[in-house]
């Protein structure tokens, strides 16, 4: 009897459960409490302690500045808290409400959507993020509805697929008899067996969130110069990757472990949901 | 050709100044080459100077101290690991690979202003005036030069049987042709800038085969500056010379151009009939692009490349302490301009001005930005590298008391605009005069944005309030000054105007005196010095990191130049 | 088809609009900031560029329709050869990583879902993550320092003169970042399907694991690297820029991304053009292959 039973082992749920949401709640506690967490301030430059290795003084070495890593990745978590998730939110409820309505009714409905939907992914790369810096300007919201919106195809797409495959099962035929109307059957019937992937498209998202900040630095939108955004940190040091690693993989660490919590936590979510 | 009386004038007044010990005997020979003076008259200028001393405080470029093939380190210390007069290479052949990074237009002699673009055509054409790394100027396509009429009228010799690579034969109308290209007032070059109020369309005739005679709108004692390889895209072209380059690439150079791609590079082999007979030692030389900065060191480091064309010296750390590479570094006059509209709050009081060049940790910056390669600055566009540089101005150094003082209680806040290349400089900036209490937005633009507008009325890097140029170097101070800084400069980001500043630069031009041009150097630095329209804190290094187990004769060039000439393996 | 063409036509128009939206010249970024003014407005007036809009669109319709494509503002190149040739490469990358992906992908996928809740199954989720939440420029330079430069097994770049052996360390860097994400997805679907009742009565019933995953499982998962081709596509021909950056990679993302920051309109609409039509056919594509794994569904109306 393969996996049912360990899926069932409350101990192995609860250790998992236990690790993701610890480093979710420091994470958390960062973003509100950097000032006191942070033992220097995050753009403090000591220009002679530039490059220093990870130390007592500096637990994780400084930068090319001189600015203690501890100190930004810990500062670093409000902004990656903050912009990262609310669009990878946006981008997962808009994507989840269309990828369920096109995929269920086809048709005129699933066309005209799939046509303006083809026409955005066919955009040449950063074209919609900055058409909307030029429209209406520089700013954290901006980046949050650009962000949302590049991402909402991606979740479109692939809720849509799932749909097309439900919509044809059993289940829904049998609640289509019954006289269910269509958002108990969108919302009760199919979602629940197409969350999982949802869950895993999203947290994907989510690291790609916060490493596209990073890369709209260049034109002017996400992490301002000198951010201490994890992603920025890591796209901003990798030249110094060869020579002064700590640069580089505590943020990416910082990162990973975001992401990792957070698929995790939604496993667990799921999986005592079903059980 | 021997020389004029006006040279001999000259080396009169240049034997005299090195006897008293007013100059050095580098800026001697500087000076000298500049003059175009004829080899004996330099002889006997240098055996009238004396001694072998050098006189006086002189920061230009590296002195020739063999590294014996020790790793260098990027930073701080300067040293050479070849020397840049033409000794004999020990072995023969080889191809040599090139890294560059990728150009984002097309390679065109005529119009190409990037790096990349500029050492492809060095490699198969020529300028009249090679300029060397320490700025001293090298016979090429001209063999001698001498002024007449003050300076005001400037007659060129030819090298005789010199061929381009079909073997059409250089002559002086070809020169003129190529001249006239660039003088053209509908001309796209950068080059017609570089002229500008000194040479024009219709300036230049042929005396003779091998004679071509320049006549200036005014004196201008540094001219032969202004045609040699300072001015980038002087190269000769042959007379039916078309775009695009890569199909006609028949030039006078030491390689000719064997293929081309605009994404992976440019392959050359050596020119057979190169009038530099026995060079170049290279049988060919292969550049190779690369779209990212740090890949590019990764390929040094694995050897699909043995040299750079241009270097980031925060990213050779890993190949500083590798004593398979030798990092060579000179002195160069490339500067990163911050400016502040004097016409406009907060800056249109000195006081503001004076404060926020008074809150910067000149030496921070070069530690953090050029691991404390650079030379610094005084607010000044008179480099420490430039001869007729004042050297006893005070350096302007961080005073966080004297910026209170200042600031007389003001607060003062202001955006900063620039484009990503300057952005580590602009946070460097921001931190730091955060701690004297000025605020600073950082204004990032790309760099597309940045440059495009209408230079007379509104484009960002001449019309925002405070901004970061980056400026590559020139090899006379007054490049500089009369485009950025006099009053009716047509790149100047400032609006400062100043008559007495106007005067001075005028009157640096038109003097050979060297002790004049002194003089008229400093009434401009004081000026500036005083005024702060513009802040500079440091001078860059230029850099080139080669692997020296392989070859030998690879040296940096203040302006990124290549010159494999003397590049042989070892 | 009709539709089809009409969002590439849409596409095109918004592009030229959208070009004149966004502020940067191509003139003086072709002759520099130091040319005169007079030489880019002749420059611009030269590239056709003081045209209304209306005119520039239709004049470059007729020539793209023809098949004369233009030469890009700013390399001269003839932007077919150009197109063509880059989306060539970024194909060729792509479906090798892509040849690479599902097998591995399907497999750990398998692997995770039928031991769900084990050690190893936490163990392929969390490396899967790291190599999702890794960078393109972190993983692509560490293996550059590993095998280029400390090994020196590889060169450091993929240039079209080093052939397959270039491609190599590109397509790992590849395979890092999208295998973590579709064997996740497997492996939700394998989760998915062993708890569905119909699999949980076959069980009970005695079927042997073999069975199971032939009969049931692997035809729900099959659908699953589908779906993700459909995303992965789109990322493997536009989204390749890290890549294609830090290993010189002539391939279409950085074509693109490279004619958009520079407004080289010829070559950003050609490229769109040609892209575009790659996408729609990828959505063509595993909308059949969908309908051919599972006869039930029928893209179209519900019923």
């Amino acid at each position: 009897m393969i996996g049912l039973r360990a899926a069932r082992d409350p101990s192995r749920r609860r250790v998992t459960l236990v690790i993701a949401v610890t480093v979710l709640a420091v994470w958390i506690a960062s973003a509100l409490f950097a000032g006191l967490l942070a033992p220097f301030s995050p753009s403090a430059q000591l220009p002679r302690l530039k490059f220093a290795d990870p130390s007592v003084h500096h637990l994780f070495g400084t930068d090319g500045f001189g600015r203690d890593v501890f100190s930004r990745v810990i500062a670093g978590a409000r902004p990656v808290l903050t912009i990262a998730p609310l669009a990878v939110l946006l981008a997962t409820v808009a994507g989840t409400v269309l990828g369920l309505i096109t995929g269920y009714f086809g048709g005129l409905t699933d066309s005209i959507a799939m046509k303006i939907l083809q026409s955005f992914a066919i955009l040449p790369p950063l074209f919609p993020a900055v058409l909307a810096v030029a429209l209406l300007g520089r700013s954290t919201t901006v980046l949050v509805v650009v962000l949302g919106f590049a991402f909402t195809p991606l979740i479109t797409w692939t809720v849509r697929s799932a749909t097309l495959v439900e919509r044809e099962k059993q289940f829904v035929e049998a609640a289509r008899l019954r006289g269910e109307s269509t958002a108990y059957i969108l919302g009760r019937e199919i979602l629940p067996n197409i969350a999982g992937s949802i869950i895993v498209e999203s947290t994907v998202r989510l690291a790609d969130a916060v490493f596209s900040i990073a890369t709209l630095a260049f034109i002017g939108l996400g992490a301002a110069p000198g951010s201490p955004d994890w992603g920025a940190q890591v796209a901003d040091n990798r030249v110094n990757l060869q020579f002064a690693w700590w640069t580089v993989l505590f943020p990416a660490v910082a990162v990973a472990s975001l992401v990792i919590s957070v698929s995790l936590l939604a496993d667990v979510i799921r999986e005592r949901r079903s059980a | 050709m021997s020389d004029n009386e006006l040279q001999r004038q000259w080396a009169g007044e240049l034997a005299d100044l090195a006897r008293s010990g007013a100059i050095s005997r580098r800026e001697v020979l500087r000076k000298a080459s500049v003059f175009g003076l004829s080899i004996p008259l330099i002889g006997a200028v240098l055996a009238a100077c004396g001694s072998d001393d050098d006189k006086s405080a002189d920061t230009t470029s590296a002195s020739p101290t063999t590294a014996a093939g020790a790793g260098t380190t990027a930073g701080g210390s300067e040293t050479t690991s070849a020397s840049t007069s033409g000794s004999t290479p020990a072995g023969k052949g080889g191809i040599l690979a090139v890294g560059a990074l990728t150009p984002s237009t097309e390679v065109d002699p005529v119009i190409g202003y990037d790096a990349a673009s500029i050492a492809i055509f060095q490699l198969t054409h020529e300028y009249l005036i090679w300029l060397n790394p320490d700025f001293t100027l090298r016979p090429q396509l001209a063999e001698s030069w001498a002024p007449e009429e003050e300076g005001k009228r400037w007659v060129v010799s030819l090298r005789k049987g010199v061929t381009f690579s079909d073997g059409t034969p250089l002559d002086a109308d070809t020169v003129k042709a190529s001249y006239d290209r660039l003088l053209d007032p509908d001309s796209e070059s950068a080059a017609l800038s570089a002229f500008d109020g000194v040479l024009e369309a219709g300036g230049i005739t042929v005396q003779d085969e091998s004679t071509v005679v320049f006549d200036l709108v005014r004196p201008y004692a540094d001219f032969p500056y202004l045609i040699s390889a300072n001015t980038y895209n002087t190269v000769i072209l042959p007379k039916d010379y078309t775009a695009p380059y890569q199909d006609h690439a028949i030039g006078t150079g030491p390689f000719v151009l064997t293929s081309f791609s605009a994404t992976d590079g440019a392959k050359f082999s050596r020119n057979e009939t190169y009038w530099d007979t026995g060079k170049p030692g290279l049988d060919g030389v292969e550049i190779k692009f690369y779209k990212d900065p740090q890949a590019q060191v990764l390929g040094l480091q694995s050897g699909e490349v043995d040299t750079q064309v241009t270097s980031i010296i925060s990213l050779l750390t890993p190949v500083a302490n590798n004593p398979d590479f030798t990092i060579d570094q000179v002195n160069g006059t490339g500067v990163n301009v911050f400016t502040m509209r004097v016409d406009q709050a907060p800056f249109d009081k000195k006081n503001i001005r004076q404060a926020v060049a008074t809150a910067l940790d000149r030496q921070a910056i070069n530690d953090t930005l050029s691991n404390g390669a650079a030379a610094l600055g005084n607010d000044h566009l008179l480099a420490p590298a430039y001869p007729a540089s004042p050297t006893d101005i005070p350096q302007r150094e961080i005073d966080l008391d004297k910026v209170k003082e200042l600031l007389a209680g003001e607060s003062v806040s202001f955006k900063l605009t620039f484009e990503p290349p300057l952005k580590d400089f602009a946070v460097v900036l921001q931190e730091q005069l955060k701690q004297a209490g000025i605020s600073v937005e950082l204004d990032q633009r790309t760099s597309d944005e940045f440059y495009a507008g209408d230079q007379a009325t509104d484009t960002p890097w001449l019309f925002t309030t405070a901004n970061l140029v980056g400026w590559a170097g020139r090899a006379v101070p007054t490049q500089f000054i009369i485009p950025m800084i006099k009053s009716d400069g047509i790149w100047n980001g400032s609006k400062y105007a100043n008559p007495a500043l106007d005067a001075a630069a005028d009157a640096y031009d038109a003097t050979t005196d060297e002790a004049e041009k002194k003089k008229q150097a400093k009434i401009i630095a004081e000026a500036m010095h005083e005024d702060t329209p513009v802040i500079i804190t440091d001078w860059s290094a230029s850099v080139r990191p080669y692997n020296s187990k392989k070859w030998t004769g690879i040296s940096a060039h203040p302006s990124s130049f290549v010159d494999f000439n003397d590049v042989a393996p070892v | 088809m009709g539709g089809f063409l009409l969002t590439l036509a849409l596409t095109s128009i918004l592009i030229f609009a959208l070009t004149n939206v966004i502020p940067g010249d191509v003139a003086r970024r072709i002759l520099g900031r130091e040319a005169s003014q007079e030489a880019v407005n002749a420059k611009r007036a030269e590239l056709g560029l003081d045209r209304s809009i209306l005119v520039q669109y239709r004049s470059w319709l007729g020539g793209f329709l023809r098949g004369d494509w233009g030469k890009s503002y700013t390399k001269g190149e003839p932007v077919r050869e150009l197109v063509l040739s880059h989306l060539g490469r970024s194909l060729e990358l792509g479906l090798i990583a892509f040849a690479v992906v599902v097998p591995v992908a399907l497999g750990l996928g398998l692997l995770a879902g039928l031991r769900n809740g084990t050690r190893t199954d936490r163990a392929i989720t969390v490396l899967g993550l790291c190599g999702t939440a890794t960078p393109e420029f972190v993983s692509g330079v560490l293996l550059l320092i590993l095998f280029s430069v400390r090994l020196n097994w590889l060169p450091s770049s993929a240039r079209d003169e080093y052939g397959l052996k270039g491609l190599v360390l590109p397509v790992i860097c590849l395979v890092i970042v999208c295998v973590g994400y579709i064997t996740r997805m497997v492996r939700a679907s394998v989760v998915a399907t062993l708890e569905r009742p119909y699999v949980r009565t076959a069980r009970l019933k005695g079927i042997t694991t073999a069975a199971l995953v032939r009969r049931h499982v692997l035809r729900n998962s099959l659908v699953v690297p589908v779906t993700a081709l459909g995303v992965q596509l789109r990322y493997l021909i536009g989204g390749l820029i890290t890549v294609e950056l830090l290993f010189n990679y002539a391939g279409i993302g950085s074509l693109l991304l490279g004619a958009a920051q520079e407004k080289d309109l010829p070559t950003l609409q050609a490229a769109t053009m040609v892209t575009g039509v790659v996408i729609m056919l990828t959505f063509v594509l595993t909308d059949a292959i969908y309908a051919w794994l599972d006869p039930r569904v029928r893209v179209g109306k519900a019923r």
